[in-house]
């Protein structure tokens, strides 16, 4: 990413510093906080619109209900993939190699959370909910895509840093950088999945 | 990579240890990651921005002077014509002009040289981040010539209006402005990123928290204000391009949607959005006031605690703008107090100036008249919006000409008078070239006093009860009464454009024939001033990079015999 | 004095029962949970960004103090 700027700096004078916190980091976080201020939006127009609909028959008639109980399930393969990854964090600090195997699982999990989502989308589809269907259908394909996005993305980075550290060039700043965005992706799914599947 | 000679004006410099080995020829220019081109890029396209909103205000205000006239260089303009020119004078300059310029190239000009730093760090995604605001920029100008014109529904969007293409009439026009701006934030969070990162870990060696030059941790402050605020702002964006292009329903009552939902999340940006524009430009005056008054700021600290602060509060203030929409009136009330409260800190800010200049000795050149300038204009848009800010005021204020002649007192400030300000000052470090300063002085003057007559007039038609976003006046008796103002308003601000071909004839004219700049013209502290004008690719060499012994503002040290003490020589 | 402050609390007490003013017909007589919903959403969306930078600067500098010690 910085090839060239990095061989310039090696060859400043005075050294700098090691920085208390490296760049790829500090970028990472500020990315994240911003697409948890982008989720904080969704889920609040959710509330209010939730909040117009006191009273209503709920679903709205002709609509699906949403698959709670199989989603909790898909919820609770997506926790365990970050408690893996967090293992494999401690794995890593011990000898890097070992966390192959934590990093795998957790990459395994994350595919089987999104593949699951993908099958109850289809199913959802064929029942009548679209995005065209109703506010409800709009609602939920645009917050639960967004985090579909956030988590293919994320999942790509996953499968990045599982390939860096087979062939053993992962650095810890990377695997922080790519730690924390899969958190993120795995710790808002939970406030998602209450205030939308309800 | 940019090769050294890109960044020097007639080879001034022929050095370098670096081996370059990126584009040639006309791509060094368009396909570089070194951060000064980038600003470069930057400027140019903000200004070039910058003519075209200019001249739409000419076109709509002509409209209003002498309504139903074919303006010349325009023709006659259609009530639809007219909307789309509005909005889109509102967006660009706050879009593409105010944040381009201000943070974008202020920023990336800056920020690096400031700290003692040869590039930003993440130099690749700097260059996307132009990119993708490039891409932003075609799409907007591109949105008024598609069928059906250019978006009409105000720079603010409101639904249901822009929720259909069934009811704004230019449903390519209204999604195209959506995206636009959407692409817009993207650039910034990219930039953003960059800019925080930069100052925190880039640092000269020596250089702490407190060293770094105050306008530096403005536009950081700004660009972390901009990330935490723009979220909801896509998110609401999306749901509307969603209400555009698939016919969903987030925001059209008529779908069972909720329009106020937009204004809730759109001002949750909105708001902090003023004060991300606001802070470079307070930044770029505090600067600039310490240099010419040769003093040390007043309260260093004070002005940057305070800034957090504001920072802090403008995330408690946006619903001020939907005092009268429906929204709950304790939480008006709530709204109320906390608008009150932040001119506290922003009357902070003008007394840190003011205690600078006290006692100083006062230069009177072009970039202390725009600075002194800034705090005095804006000063009468802080004052204004007081009154806006009180609930029992604003039921009758709200959407009149009181409120855009407030934000034009707040805006004029920042994006026009902090532009020329940071361009006067830093133009022999940016072009290697002094600029004229009498062409400078004449086109301050030009600017300025018709930039009152503007929207003084304007003030008084609000009160008067003249609204916003009205084609013609002439159907209201008692508006149509007060059209000599209105036509005062509009030749000012004819008299005003005309004058800023001063400024271009004086860049032009410096860029090509001014007489060369030394690196230190002003006799000023901050690190940028220790490299040759224009700096070097790298900035410095690679072996002489500062290192920083002191603050930014050690000016007249009773210690020293001259009266500047730059951050980078040994004690 | 102490009369006028009353006065001017009595006057503050006030605020707490404002009237509508509604500019447009369509926002016109929101819900009681809809009002709250506004309410909510705003303090999370306020307090959220403050709670995120105030974690993170209080993380950083504790990363900056740990390692000016070990330097
Ligand atoms: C930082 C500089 C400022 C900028 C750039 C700015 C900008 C704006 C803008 C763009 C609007 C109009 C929005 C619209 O309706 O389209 C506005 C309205 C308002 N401003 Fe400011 N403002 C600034 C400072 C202030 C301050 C210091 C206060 C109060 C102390 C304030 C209070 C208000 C209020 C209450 C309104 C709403 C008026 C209404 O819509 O009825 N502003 N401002
Ligand atoms: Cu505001």
């Amino acid at each position: 990413m910085e090839s060239a700027t990095l061989t310039d700096r090696e060859r400043t004078e005075p050294p700098r510093r090691e920085p208390a916190v490296p760049n790829c980091v500090i970028g990472t976080i500020l990315f994240v906080g911003t697409e948890i201020m982008l989720f904080a939006g969704l889920i609040s127009a959710h509330v209010i619109f939730m909040s117009e609909r006191i009273g209503e028959l709920w679903p709205p008639p002709g609509q699906p209900r949403l698959p709670f109980e199989e989603t909790a399930i898909n919820t609770a393969a997506l926790m365990a993939s970050g408690i893996v990854l967090a293992f494999g964090r401690l794995a890593y600090n011990q000898q890097p190699r070992r966390a192959l195997l934590p990093l795998g699982m957790a990459l395994a999990l994350g595919m089987f959370f999104v593949g699951f989502q993908g099958v109850e989308w289809v199913g959802l589809i064929g029942e009548g909910l679209t995005l065209q269907s109703s506010t409800y259908g709009a609602f939920f394909y645009t917050i639960v895509g967004a985090h579909a996005l956030h988590a293919v993305a994320a999942l790509i980075c996953l499968a990045w840093a599982w390939s860096r550290l087979w062939r053993g060039t992962l650095g810890k700043a990377h695997f922080d950088s790519v730690q924390i965005f899969w958190y993120f992706v795995v710790l808002v799914w939970p406030v998602i999945f209450f205030q939308v599947y309800q | 990579m940019a090769d050294a000679s890109v960044t020097t004006v007639e080879g001034a410099v022929e050095h370098h240890a670096h081996e370059h080995h990126g584009p040639q020829g006309i791509l060094k220019y368009i396909w570089s990651t070194d951060h000064k081109i980038i600003a470069m890029q930057y400027l140019f396209t903000g200004l070039f921005m910058g003519l075209v909103g200019g001249l739409m205000a000419y076109v709509f205000r002509m409209q209003l002077a002498f309504p139903g006239i074919s303006v010349p260089g325009f023709g006659v303009v259609s009530p639809h014509e007219y909307n789309a020119l509005v909005t889109n004078h509102g967006s660009i300059m706050i879009f593409w002009v105010a944040m381009p310029v201000l943070i974008a190239a202020f920023g990336n000009f800056l920020i690096p040289l400031m700290v003692g730093a040869d590039d930003m760090v993440f130099p690749k995604i700097n260059r996307l981040s132009y990119q993708v605001f490039f891409v932003s920029a075609v799409l907007i100008l591109a949105s008024l010539f598609v069928e059906g014109g250019g978006f009409g529904g105000a720079w603010t969007a409101y639904p249901p209006l822009s929720a259909q293409g069934d009811y704004n009439l230019s449903s390519l026009g209204a999604t195209l402005w959506l995206i636009a701006v959407a692409l817009e934030f993207i650039a910034f969070l990219l930039g953003g990123i960059n800019f925080i990162t930069t100052m925190m870990n880039s640092r000269a060696p020596g250089m702490k928290a407190y060293d770094i030059p105050l306008v530096c941790w403005m536009i950081v402050i700004a660009s972390i204000l901009f990330m935490l605020s723009v979220g909801p702002l896509i998110a609401g964006a999306i749901m509307l391009l969603f209400d555009q292009t698939i016919g969903t329903g987030f925001f059209d009552p008529a779908r069972g949607g909720d329009p106020i939902l937009w204004q809730h999340l759109f001002w949750f940006f909105g708001h902090p959005e003023v004060y991300v524009v606001l802070l470079p430009a307070l930044g770029i005056t505090i600067d600039i006031v310490a240099t010419f008054s040769r003093k040390k700021v007043f309260g260093y600290k004070i002005m940057l605690y305070t800034v957090v602060a504001t920072g802090v509060l403008s995330f408690f203030v946006w619903a001020h703008h939907q005092f009268i929409a429906g929204i709950d009136p304790r939480m008006a009330n709530v709204f109320m107090v906390t608008t009150l409260l932040i001119s506290v800190p922003i009357a902070e800010l003008c007394f840190v100036v003011i205690a600078t200049l006290y006692g100083g000795s006062i230069t009177l050149n072009t970039p202390m008249l725009w600075a002194l300038a800034f705090m005095a204009e804006f000063l009468l848009g802080g004052v204004t919006g007081i009154f806006l800010g009180a609930t029992g005021a604003d039921i009758y204020l709200h959407d009149t000409y009181f409120v855009l002649a407030h934000f034009h007192y707040t805006f004029f400030p920042i994006a026009i008078i902090g532009t020329f300000a940071a361009l006067t000052y830093w133009f022999p470090k940016m072009f290697g070239r002094m600029m004229n300063d009498t062409l400078g002085k004449i086109h301050f003057w030009g600017t300025i006093i018709p930039f009152n007559f503007i929207f003084i007039p304007l003030f008084v038609l609000g009160l008067g009860g003249q609204h916003r976003r009205i084609y013609d006046f002439q159907n209201f008796p008692e508006l149509a009464a007060m059209q000599p103002f209105r036509v005062f308003a509009t030749m000012s601000l004819i008299v005003m454009l005309l004058f800023q071909l001063v400024f271009f004839y004086n860049f032009i004219q410096s860029l090509r024939k001014g007489p060369k700049a030394e690196r230190n013209p002003w006799k000023a502290n901050t690190l940028e001033w220790t490299t040759e004008s224009p700096p070097p690719h790298g900035n410095w060499p690679p072996d002489q990079l500062p290192r920083v012994y002191r603050g930014p503002y050690e000016y007249a040290h009773p210690d020293r015999e001259e009266d500047y003490w730059p951050q980078n020589l040994p004690a | 004095m102490r009369r006028l402050k009353a006065l001017a609390l009595a006057l503050a007490a006030l605020t707490a029962f404002p009237g509508f003013a509604s500019a447009c017909p369509m926002c016109f007589d929101p819900s009681a949970e809809n009002r709250m919903a506004f309410l909510v959403t705003a303090m999370v969306l306020t307090a959220l960004p403050l709670g995120m930078v105030s974690g993170v600067g209080l993380w950083l500098r504790r990363r900056i103090r740990k390692r000016d010690r070990t330097d």
